[in-house]
């Protein structure tokens, strides 16, 4: 399957880039992420039950403008209109069913080997669920660490990212207010070897009254920088009863998950 | 509800105007804003010219040829792996103001094609007046026959590891100089009287003062990349041999060509080439590939059969596997900086391989 296939275009004015095509919008940390490069094998559950295991995204036209470093050493505005519903958040499918949003990066450097990033998200769009057409929005605050000691980023590093999102649900009689989190470590212990653990919570933004909750641990072994082999354990705290286009039933329940992912293709340096 | 979403409304309206607003208001020219990352930073902080490098080694180059007209800085650390070098925003923001982008122009610096997206500078891109690639020109080494990954971390376009070889330093001085004429053609002959101070200086420093008097450092060069220099200093001239004449870096390693040694990666090859050392194997089993119990034994076995005893080993990689072997086979295994700044008494390229042949010198027996 293909997730994402659009143009750029680059140095525009207004210091500007332009995507147009299928793509994941700019949400948070992990939104942009493709399945093989989450520092686990799963998305945090709290973007699942908001955006779906696909995550936010679809066909569209994104903005970057990189500004002023004001307020850090580096700050970036994304603003993106997509037209992708997911049937978590944004379920219309109608004309009316295109989806906003915006992200304001902000990076500070706090030293050669470490820095700090802030993101504030927010998604803009329609639900159309049980009947009509409604509003629904998701806002996102996070904040991310990584260490990694100057001419040793190859055999140690050490990486927090936490962001917690809310969501606000319009239907015929008022509005389901929905929260979730995830906090996330991604620790490089050598050349070959990383130890990842993570712990969310989430409440369906349809009906916040059903929530759960994830705890995960994973051991990964890259045997190259082309070949990386991840062995995942995951207990889900549920309290779910009914679920939107899921059967039941949802009881809580251990996984043990091994993946193996391979890729080609020069060097991947996407990450910072 | 309408309420709510006619603020959600307002809000997405001020991001997007004051997003406008503040990129409308920025100006490259006029306002260029200062990086306050952790980079490296040399040279004139006065001067007109911002020079940015991907590595310190081109930087000391371009600091020399620039003078003072440029304000030259690097990005990746000299003690760093030139490879994994982390796209951080800030050093966008470095590129954002640059006249020049100086980078080794092969597959080294896969890093750097992210920074420069997100630069939104059009002078510094891939073919523009600003970009300029330092191997143009170099007799590049290890060109790949079989390009994919059961190969490891192979670079399709050779080895780029060019700034180990001081006779590339010419090249990559002459087009960091036709960079410059081109961003500042006013200052013009200063860059090159400055390449030709350089050129000298590289010739002078490799093969002595009185070899390049006779018969000039392009000729040497030329005889050293041809693998003739010394079948050529065999004949006489004013009734002695002109081996007697050699002198500079050639002359200090002039008793160990020919010897054999190993090497962790292959990023020594245009130096080795240049000194007439010989890498018979390599720790890690392919490029990019960290070494397995199994290949490490096989080149225990290797170093003792052939009594190898110096391994070069850049100071960014791992320690172990070298000393294990180190401690098996009594081999040295000598951690040596690969740039600029790798250590801190070893501030310019001449410095470098100054320290380099020092420490070979006193651990090849």
């Amino acid at each position: 399957m293909v997730d994402e296939v659009y143009m750029e275009w680059l140095n525009l004015p207004l210091n500007m880039n332009l995507k147009a095509g299928v793509f994941k919008s700019e949400f948070g940390f992990l939104n942009r992420f493709h399945d093989h490069a989450l520092p686990q094998f799963d998305r945090p559950r709290v973007l699942i039950n908001m955006f779906g295991t696909g995550g936010l995204g679809g066909a569209g036209l994104e903005t970057n403008f990189l500004l002023p470093p004001v307020i850090a050493h580096a700050s970036s505005l994304d603003i993106s209109v997509v037209y992708g519903s997911n049937p978590q958040s944004f379920s219309s499918e109608t004309e009316a069913g295109f989806v906003f949003t915006s992200q304001f990066l902000n990076y500070y450097d706090l030293s050669a080997s470490s820095y700090l990033e802030i993101r504030l998200s927010g998604a803009a769009g329609k639900n159309d669920l049980p009947v009509g057409e409604f509003n629904s929005y998701v806002g996102s605050a996070g904040i991310a660490y990584k260490w990694a000691p100057v001419g040793r980023e190859k055999y140690r590093s050490l990486e927090w990212k936490t962001e917690f999102l809310y969501g606000l649900r319009e239907y015929a009689g008022g509005s389901y207010k929905s929260k979730g989190f995830y906090s996330n470590i991604h620790n490089k212990l050598g050349a070959r070897f990383w130890l990842g653990g993570r712990i969310g919570y989430s409440e369906l933004p349809y009906d916040p009254s059903q929530s759960e909750w994830d705890y995960t641990i994973s051991i990964d072994f890259w045997q190259s920088e082309f070949v990386l082999t991840r062995f995942q354990y995951q207990y889900n705290n549920r309290n779910i009863v009914n679920r939107i286009e899921i059967p039941g039933p949802y009881p809580s329940d251990h996984s043990f998950i091994i993946q193996v992912a391979w890729a080609m293709g020069p060097h991947k340096h996407e990450a910072y | 509800m309408n309420n709510i979403f006619a603020r959600f409304t307002h809000i997405i309206l001020i991001a997007l105007l004051s997003g406008s607003l503040l990129v409308s208001g920025q100006n490259r020219q006029q306002n260029r804003y200062q990086n306050r990352g952790q980079h490296q930073q040399r040279g004139n902080s006065n001067a007109g010219l911002t020079i940015i490098c991907s590595f310190s080694d081109f930087a000391t180059i371009a600091e020399r040829i620039a003078g003072s007209h440029a304000n030259v800085q690097s990005i990746a650390h000299g003690e760093q792996d030139p490879h994994f070098v982390p796209p951080k925003p800030s050093y966008a923001m470095m590129l954002s103001d640059a006249d020049l982008w100086i980078t080794t122009g092969m597959d080294l610096e896969g890093w750097s094609t992210t920074l420069l997206d997100k630069a939104r500078n059009k002078q510094i891109m891939d073919g523009e007046i600003g970009f300029v690639a330092v191997s143009d020109g170099v007799n590049v080494l290890q060109k790949v026959e079989k390009a994919d990954r059961t190969e490891g971390d192979v670079h399709l376009m050779g080895n780029p590891h060019i700034n180990t070889g001081p006779i590339n330093w010419k090249i990559i001085a002459t087009n960091i100089t036709t960079g410059l004429i081109k961003v500042d053609p006013a200052n013009a002959s200063d860059y090159q009287s400055n390449l030709e101070a350089f050129t000298d200086q590289v010739d002078r420093e490799m093969f002595g003062d009185e070899l390049v008097d006779i018969f000039g450092g392009e000729m040497l060069s030329r005889l050293l990349e041809n693998r003739t220099l010394f079948t050529f200093l065999d004949n006489e001239y004013q009734g002695e041999k002109l081996t007697v004449k050699l002198g500079g870096w050639q002359k200090q390693m002039e008793p160990f060509r020919g010897k054999k040694i190993v090497a962790y990666h292959k990023n020594w090859i245009y130096f080795t080439e240049t000194f007439g050392l010989e890498v018979i194997g390599y720790i890690e089993p392919k490029p990019g590939i960290p070494p397995s119990a199994k290949h490490v034994q096989k080149m225990i076995q290797i170093i003792e059969d052939q009594n190898i005893n110096l391994m070069l080993v850049a100071s960014y990689f791992e320690k172990n596997s070298a000393r294990m072997i180190e401690e098996k086979t009594g081999i040295k295994a000598l951690f040596l900086p690969l740039f600029v700044g790798g250590i801190p008494e070893v501030t310019d390229n001449f410095q470098l391989v100054d320290y380099w042949i020092d420490q070979i010198a006193t651990n090849i027996q």
